[in-house]
């Protein structure tokens, strides 16, 4: 199954092509929000570099948000058109799905580590989305058989708060969605890591733990038991694929796309034009 | 199939809208979504929220022009896509849509001016129209007055210095509280009402060039209204609508004919939004009458905006060899 994907949401413009759930092609564009220029022809050099054509695409995916509004409607707006007219699915993926993915891609063989100490593993993505607040949510890394019933009786068959499979150490684990994604006030997001059990460790990253370091960092001091990763501040086109293809399997429905806000969106603060 | 057809799509503003035409004048499909009941509430387009209502809509409303069309996809020999000027965030999602089925059919993309797609329009509603003509477009967002000289180059000769009309409209519809969008409202009260009930000044007519100002207008009737609050009674509204009217109506108008007149045109065209105002049509009518002009005034449905024209305009870039390449952007500004 050939996946197409690319990510908008930043001032970067990934692309991805993978076959089966394994990468053939990326490529990243830094060309600070000229995504509308660059996107044709990056999306046309990755399947170039897979040896492939858009015919050939089985799945067509996209980050979806959060994200820059502008940005991320240019990656909606292209890959929901190609989809349709390739009469192929296309899927919406969530930017705090990608960021947990690509978190964990990122820190695999400190995981290791962690994972044959017996401790469990949390990954929690924070977005910067202004006005001083931090959008976020927790994702656990359970063996794979736990994940599948911990996912609940409804869940079970469709699997959908399961992000991505990953084979760690010779163990089948899976990457699990464990909480709603939360606003919070930055000054009250601490609140959410004091319950922390002993037995947790903590991967904290995304683009509020540059732009709070300083906050961040002191939480992290406190707590022996998470790691803030001050430098993956981008979702990648490959992270995204991955989870489009555990959809494809799932064989979930594809819906409209449609990017996802955080917060409706209020002219005038608020108040009507009057 | 004979014949080219073309898709177009048109995002500019807050109008989600897409069309197939054959050969720049048979039209087959003409889908309009429109979001005038969403702006309402905030008495004028906010951008970003018209943003998102087209990357929810937008491929619906494609689908719907081609299944009306009774083609498909796949007989679509161009793609026809309004770049400039307009609204940045709605504009990209009119330019991803159309770059992508470009790129999945391997057919043209065509980007195109939205104002000159306004004068271009109206070859569909009269085919033996020539070169040689004087354009005013008058919309929400924009008034202009354009040269079209014999091989159809067009050239800007006159435009709003703040203001557009359409805006003015709405401005003033929202001091008045009557509601969104203004111009029809107020072309409405006005039917009713005497337009030489206030004397509102005439902006711009000796200022010696062709250029419009709405803005001081705007200012004269709150200034009045504020000084004396009884005109803001009901029984005053459809006067005062009616006189606000008028001062717009005859600006663009007398500005029009001596532009005309000065370029020794025969022909004048008008399109936008506003060109749908009554008063505006009754007046260029009669006048045009008076002077021995033939006056090109468009169906209401062509003076909004519309895809039609931007499938129309399309086919004359496609023959003329205008097609753009993948990386073409937006622009909120542009020269014809």
């Amino acid at each position: 199954m050939y996946i197409l994907g690319i990510d908008s949401t930043t001032d970067r413009l990934f692309a991805a092509v993978s076959l089966n759930g394994k990468t053939m092609s990326n490529a990243e564009i830094r060309d600070s929000h000229k995504h509308m220029v660059s996107a044709i022809r990056v999306i046309d050099s990755v399947l170039k570099k897979a040896g492939i054509k858009l015919e050939d695409i089985d799945v067509f995916s996209v980050n979806i948000g959060p994200g820059d509004f502008t940005g991320t409607r240019i990656g909606s707006s292209i890959i929901k058109t190609l989809s349709w007219v390739k009469g192929k699915k296309a899927y919406g993926v969530s930017a705090l799905d990608v960021y947990a993915v690509g978190i964990l891609r990122k820190n695999i063989l400190n995981i290791d580590r962690k994972l044959k100490k017996g401790q469990n593993i949390v990954i929690s993505p924070l977005l910067d989305v202004r006005r001083g607040e931090i959008y976020f949510s927790f994702y656990k890394l359970l063996k794979n058989s736990i994940a599948k019933k911990a996912s609940g009786a409804e869940d079970y068959k469709k699997g959908t708060k399961i992000c991505c499979n990953i084979e760690i150490g010779g163990i089948d684990y899976s990457l699990i969605k464990i909480e709603k994604n939360i606003l919070e006030k930055a000054d009250n997001i601490n609140k959410h890591f004091l319950n922390l059990g002993s037995n947790h460790f903590y991967y904290l990253s995304g683009s509020a733990a540059l732009n709070y370091k300083k906050m961040l960092s002191g939480i992290a001091m406190e707590n022996k038991n998470i790691f803030l990763d001050k430098n993956i501040i981008y979702p990648d086109a490959e992270c995204l694929n991955i989870i489009s293809y555990l959809k494809a399997l799932r064989g979930e429905e594809d819906k409209n796309l449609v990017p996802a806000y955080i917060r409706e969106f209020m002219p005038f603060g608020g108040k009507d034009g009057r | 199939m004979a014949g080219k057809l073309i898709l177009g799509i048109e995002t500019s503003c807050d109008d989600t809208a897409a069309a197939v035409v054959r050969d720049g004048k048979d039209m087959l499909s003409n889908i309009v979504s429109s979001q005038n009941e969403i702006h309402k509430k905030y008495g004028g387009v906010v951008p970003e929220i018209a943003s998102r209502k087209h990357i929810e809509v937008i491929n619906i409303v494609i689908k719907e022009a081609i299944n009306k069309a009774g083609v498909k996809i796949g007989d679509i020999d161009a793609v026809s896509v309004t770049n400039r000027p307009g609204l940045i965030g709605s504009l990209l999602v009119g330019l991803g849509a159309a770059k992508a089925i470009s790129y999945a059919q391997g057919i043209p993309l065509i980007t195109v001016n939205h104002l000159k797609a306004h004068i271009y329009s109206n070859i569909l509603i009269n085919s033996k129209i020539k070169g040689n003509f004087l354009g005013l477009i008058v919309s929400g967002g924009h008034t202009s007055l354009y040269f079209i000289d014999n091989n159809w180059k067009i050239s800007e000769i006159g435009h709003t210095v703040d203001d557009a009309a359409g805006e003015a409209f709405d401005k003033i519809a929202r001091y008045l509280k009557l509601g969104y969008p203004g111009g029809p409202i107020i072309d409405k009260l006005s039917k009713k009402g005497d337009p030489s009930f206030i004397d509102f000044p005439r902006p711009m007519l000796d200022s010696g060039d062709l250029n419009f100002s709405f803005s001081g207008l705007k200012t004269a009737l709150i200034y009045k209204t504020k000084k004396n609050k009884g005109l803001l009674k009901k029984e005053n509204l459809n006067d005062l609508a009616a006189s606000f009217q008028k001062a717009i109506v005859d600006v663009l108008i007398e500005k029009t004919i001596n532009a005309c007149k000065q370029y020794g045109c025969r022909d004048i065209l008008i399109s936008g939004g506003v060109a749908a105002n009554s008063r505006l049509r009754e007046d260029f009518k009669e006048i045009c009458k008076k002077e021995n002009i033939k006056l090109y005034a468009p169906p209401l449905w062509l003076c909004m905006d519309n895809a039609v024209m931007v499938a129309c305009l399309g086919y004359y870039e496609l023959v003329s060899g205008n097609v753009s390449d993948l990386s073409a952007d937006v622009y909120s500004r542009s020269d014809l």
